[in-house]
């Protein structure tokens, strides 16, 4: 009985280790699950080479432009997703209407939009082309002047109601700096009125709308394309282009956020380090306890075994192995039962909350057991080593 | 084959168990240890079997001198040429008897694939192959007896040390127990037995009484 409730206790020890990683490594997993819906990296490049290009006509889009697409900029970054970000570029209002303009004009790189508030569009929103927008701040003041824009609505004629999610700022100022020249540009003191939607919008707008867009347009888009991307990498390896890869980790970038959610998922990790080391030491002495009532009642049998034959090895041997054997069926038996606690949350939780029991875990906690087993073991073995045989032998 | 050279055993300081005693046995003998109860025969029997040491003396068994040899080895000595009979058998409880009868063989690192075998032949030569499977805690005192016996002999040790192994039985088992103390005796093993039952001690070949801590060898015809 004493054995099975040492068993007990330790696998208490297990679980309260399984649970308290699994709570980690879930908060951490639907986490990443979230962050996954925004895209990995997102940058925007405008070219100014040609008149025409920069703005997109249904031309221009019925080239395919890959909505996932993976372009090597650098050795060292990938970027993603590229061509969910469109500049809407607008030049002012009329009727809280969007008018024509003279459209935004400079390198752009993506890396100089911070965001001020609100969020960027999420992977879904964008693969179900919702109506969502992101507007620069000159365009919330243009639009909606003394308003938080965040939750209201742009109408763009023709296309429908769009929901403002985020405000970034102006880039006019970048487009002004010398190294990022102009070439046609009359409104240098005045940043434009960028307005991003996802591509996949634009692209349902302009299908099912048939817009014709075209220069001098109500409306007019500005898309990034691949090659553009590929013009980057050339324009890095000209040095012609002084691109900052730093300026990549912006404090929207799914890396950065991962980052810091593991920092704070560290916090979690120490505390239930901190409370599975306590549990450890506390089963220590359980399974310390259990080992010196053990010796205690087989003190005749050792005697035993040592007239039989066995030596101080053997008698050390055979007590760890035991100390061994109590520790992994209490392991087999914590993980059984967090295995089960895990699979019954999931099928509870389905679609709420991903519950992940990692395999790291489970490896982590039959290491510890096997050492626990050494550690804590070893101090009642070597007891049972130095018992004196005559004395075992007329011990009844 | 044994040779105990001045062997002095003392308790507590003051209470000389041994005192400067000597023994010799022969190889193949089967030896009775007699004298009244705490004058030391289990001692004595201890101090053969190794279990014990000697404060002062000398111990040779088949010329080399045991009592220089350090714990492992006596461990190892022990296990190649002592089997042990205990009065009250000291099985393994909870354990059956294949499994008691493992228990020297897996000390003596006898290969797995072979002690199948040797169980099963001193299950054989004790007659008690019927209780293989048994746990030993359902068997009779003889048939303990019998299973302590195969313990002892599953080694194949030069000497078996029987203390007082016929104490707990009745007349029928203690005739039998004899019986095969005799038959293991004829097969070559030496056999030293301590007893106070002197019907017991006659049927030895030789007997010693301990008497104020000196060994002196008795004739009881």
């Amino acid at each position: 009985m004493r054995t099975i409730l040492t068993i007990i206790g330790l696998s208490i020890g297990t679980i309260v280790f399984l649970i308290g990683s699994t709570i980690v490594d879930s908060l951490k997993m639907n986490m990443i699950e979230k962050i996954d819906e925004f895209p990995d990296n997102i940058i925007i490049y405008q070219d100014i080479s040609s008149n025409s290009f920069a703005y997109l006509s249904k031309m221009d889009h019925n080239e395919t432009i890959t909505p996932y697409n993976k372009v090597k900029v650098s050795d060292n970054i990938f970027i993603k997703n590229t061509q969910y970000i469109i500049n809407y570029d607008i030049t002012g209002t009329s009727n809280n209407f969007v008018n024509s303009g003279v459209p935004g004009s400079g390198e752009i790189p993506f890396s100089q939009i911070n965001y001020l508030s609100g969020r960027v569009w999420s992977k879904k929103e964008s693969e179900e082309k919702q109506l969502v927008v992101v507007i620069s701040k000159y365009t919330a003041e243009l639009l909606f002047p003394g308003k938080n824009p965040l939750e209201q609505f742009l109408l763009i004629p023709g296309i429908g109601r769009f929901k403002v999610i985020g405000i970034v700022n102006d880039l006019k100022e970048f487009a002004v700096q010398k190294d990022f020249p102009t070439k046609e540009n009359n409104r240098l003191n005045l940043p434009d009125a960028d307005v991003y939607i996802p591509y996949t919008t634009f692209i349902k707008i302009v299908n099912e709308k048939e817009i014709d867009l075209e220069y001098g347009d109500n409306i007019q888009f500005v898309v990034q394309k691949n090659r553009y991307a590929d013009k980057i990498t050339e324009a890095i390896k000209k040095s012609d282009f002084q691109f900052e890869l730093s300026q990549l980790n912006n404090n929207y970038t799914r890396n950065k956020i991962l980052l810091t959610i593991n920092e704070d998922l560290q916090s979690f990790n120490i505390i239930f380090v901190s409370i599975y080391t306590l549990s450890i030491i506390l089963c220590g002495f359980i399974v310390m306890n259990t080992m010196f009532f053990s010796i205690k009642e087989r003190f005749h049998e050792i005697g035993i075994r040592q007239a039989i034959g066995a030596n101080k090895s053997d008698i050390l041997i055979q007590f760890l192995y035991e100390c061994g054997v109590y520790n992994f069926l209490a392991v087999v038996l914590g993980v059984s039962v967090m295995i089960f606690l895990v699979s019954v949350f999931k099928i509870v939780l389905i679609n709420h909350f991903i519950i992940y029991l990692s395999i790291q875990s489970i490896f982590i906690v039959f290491l510890v057991s096997f050492l626990q087993s050494f550690i804590f073991g070893l101090i009642p073995a070597i007891y049972a080593t130095k018992i004196d045989i005559i004395e075992a032998l007329k011990f009844e | 084959m044994i040779e105990i050279r001045n062997c002095l055993k003392v308790y507590d300081q003051n209470n000389i168990v041994l005192d400067y005693a000597n023994l010799s046995i022969k190889a193949g003998e089967m030896v009775a240890i007699i004298g009244e109860s705490g004058v030391g025969k289990s001692t004595l029997l201890n101090i053969i079997g190794t279990v014990d040491k000697m404060d002062e003396g000398k111990y040779f068994f088949d010329n080399k001198e045991i009592s220089k040899y350090k714990n492992k080895a006596i461990a190892q000595f022990r296990t190649k040429n002592i089997g042990f009979v205990f009065q009250l058998y000291y099985l393994i409880p909870q354990l059956t008897v294949y499994e008691n009868l493992d228990i020297p063989l897996n000390y003596a690192k006898i290969p797995l694939k072979l002690r199948d075998e040797m169980i099963l032949n001193v299950l054989k030569q004790l007659s008690v192959e019927h209780l293989k499977n048994k746990n030993v805690d359902n068997l009779s005192g003889g048939e303990k007896q019998r299973v302590a016996i195969a313990r002892a002999l599953i080694n194949q040790p030069k000497v078996i040390i029987a203390d007082e192994p016929t104490g707990n039985l009745d007349n029928k088992n203690t005739i039998n127990i004899m019986k095969l103390f005799h038959n293991i005796n004829k097969e070559g093993t030496t056999i030293i037995i301590v007893t106070h039952d002197l019907e017991i001690a006659g049927q030895c070949q030789k007997v010693y009484e301990i008497i104020n801590g000196k060994i002196i060898e008795r004739n009881l015809n």
